[in-house]
């Protein structure tokens, strides 16, 4: 496992997730969502704001990593590496653990959260099928 | 404008543990590429270097006796400089600023800091569990949680959304993936300068090869490697006079297109794409198209990226880049490239387009006249031709 080490800039999103909320950057100038590593929007306005994002995502793209070049990682292959976009624009990578999830671009995606470790909470996205089932983390 | 030719290539051995310095490398390789021009230390006077590389003009300038340097520059593209280096030359020589350029790359990339991993500092930490920092897109706080900490996750993810894009299976995308890694490793069989020189390799081999992140095997990604090579290029004058046929560089560009900070991870289009019309423009200049150029150096941080940038050249319909390179219309990275021969970020398959264009390549395409040498993703490249207009 590997944990993030949240700075300053972006303690915010990770204290939200604790809170089971999904945080994004907004552009209170020009209305842009961003992600939560940015500091300013292209429009030149440095003083973002955070706002809670809808959880709703869409898959772009994934893939199953079989080997990893960190030993933290490689006691928990094979797992599923994703990279969504929510609704609102910014687009996370995320992960699922495990293959075989049947995954297709395009897929619409819901925000989960896990439990926290150290106290922070990885933010993961489930196929919006499989909320609720119990089934989507498997 | 004056003209501008490539009119020496060198290289140190390719290997594992080089057990020098980078900057030994790259003075040996430049002192190598002089010696083949026929030219001397004392006969540079401008020195352009990527910004990913170690070793400064200033250093070289201060060791190696050259005289002071009236051109001294960096690319500013990370890995997608070689034909911005180029480009940078070209125009030093084209404005008088310089008459002889030297290009170089040296990297310990095997021995010192493998890109294959996360950048040092990126991911660690005292507790049990180790902390990912920073924004990096491989290895950074908000990806290296989730396995995103080599490049070879994310082009795996570039690799998934053309194959669904294109509705291609993941048998089809393995035999075009395993046909451009077992060219590479033919082309390595042939030049003994190769880091995988001496390693017969077929398609059995490729489908051995371990997956890392689907589809792409251990087999599709670069090497990771210890190494120098430089290029000189000199003023149409003085290039006639040189030891060797002048290399015309025709034509440089860059093209740097946004997203390149994040590995494009915040694009919605994925893979990353210049865009189609790009290339053949600037070949339209010279009177070409795509299916004119008789040899391709591309760069092949990943077999797919060789597939990507032969749609991007237009050399096929989108999607059609998977049957292309089961049957090669045009011979590309022929010394092996980065996957076979050695990583240096695309000099050495500038340095092999310069042999083809000689015809001293040990995978020489007869009568080779003009070549195309891309960088990453395309964003910068270079057309190269055999003598001087």
């Amino acid at each position: 496992m590997i944990l993030p080490e949240p700075s300053d800039a972006t303690r915010p999103f990770w204290d939200a997730a604790v809170q089971k909320r999904l945080l994004l950057r907004h552009c209170p100038r020009c209305g842009s969502w961003l992600h939560p590593q940015l500091l300013f929007c292209g429009c030149g306005e440095w003083r973002l704001e955070w706002r809670e994002a809808s959880g709703e995502a869409r898959l772009l793209s994934h893939t199953v990593a079989r080997r990893m070049p960190v030993p933290a990682l490689q006691g928990e292959v094979p797992f599923t590496v994703l990279l969504v976009r929510t609704r609102e624009g910014p687009q996370l990578v995320s992960s699922l653990p495990g293959d075989g999830h049947a995954l297709r671009c395009g897929m619409p995606m819901r925000v989960a959260f896990d439990p926290p470790v150290e106290g922070v909470a990885l933010v993961r996205f489930i196929p919006a099928e499989r909320v609720g089932t119990g089934d989507g983390m498997r | 404008m004056k003209q501008a030719a490539i009119v020496g290539i060198g290289q140190t051995e390719y290997s594992w543990d080089s057990g020098r310095p980078e900057t030994v490398l790259a003075i040996e390789a430049i002192k190598a590429a002089l010696e083949d021009a026929g030219l001397a230390l004392q006969d540079v006077d401008g020195v352009v270097r990527s910004s990913i590389e170690s070793t400064t003009p200033i250093e070289l300038v201060s060791l190696t006796g050259m005289r002071p340097l009236s051109f001294a520059a960096d690319d500013a593209t990370w890995g997608g400089f070689v034909g911005s280096v180029i480009g940078l030359a070209r125009e030093a020589i084209a404005t008088g600023r310089a008459r002889v350029v030297v290009v170089f790359r040296a990297f310990n990339g095997r021995s010192q800091l493998r890109l294959g991993r996360p950048m040092p500092g990126s991911v660690e930490g005292s507790g049990a569990i180790p902390r990912a920092r920073g924004n990096l897109p491989v290895g950074g706080e908000f990806t290296a949680p989730y396995g995103v900490v080599s490049p070879s996750q994310v082009f795996a993810l570039w690799v998934r959304a053309y194959m669904e894009r294109h509705g291609i299976d993941a048998e089809r995308m393995s035999r075009a993936l395993g046909a451009v890694v077992c060219q590479a490793r033919q082309a390595a069989q042939r030049n003994p300068a190769a880091l995988l020189h001496g390693k017969s390799f077929g398609p059995a081999d490729y489908l051995a090869s371990p997956m890392l992140a689907e589809p792409l095997r251990k087999a599709d990604i670069c090497l990771e490697s210890d190494g120098a090579c430089a290029i000189v290029m000199a003023a149409a004058d003085l290039a006639r006079d040189c030891r060797q046929v002048p290399v015309h560089v025709a034509d440089a560009w860059q093209h740097v297109i946004p997203g390149y900070q994040n590995m494009w991870l915040m694009d919605k289009q994925l893979p990353p794409s210049i865009g189609r019309e790009v290339v053949p423009a600037k070949l339209a200049r010279h009177g070409l198209t795509p299916q004119d150029l008789d040899v391709l150096g591309l760069y092949d941080a990943t077999s797919f990226a060789a597939i990507w940038d032969i749609e991007t050249l237009g050399l096929c319909p989108p999607g059609g880049g998977v049957d292309w390179v089961l049957d090669p219309e045009i011979p590309f990275n022929t010394s092996g490239g980065l996957l076979a021969e050695v990583y240096l970020q695309g000099l050495n398959q500038a340095v092999e387009l310069v042999r083809q264009l000689r015809g001293t390549s040990t995978s020489q395409v007869p009568g080779a006249q003009h070549a195309f040498l891309g960088a990453a993703a395309l964003m910068s490249g270079a057309l190269l031709a055999r003598g001087l207009p």
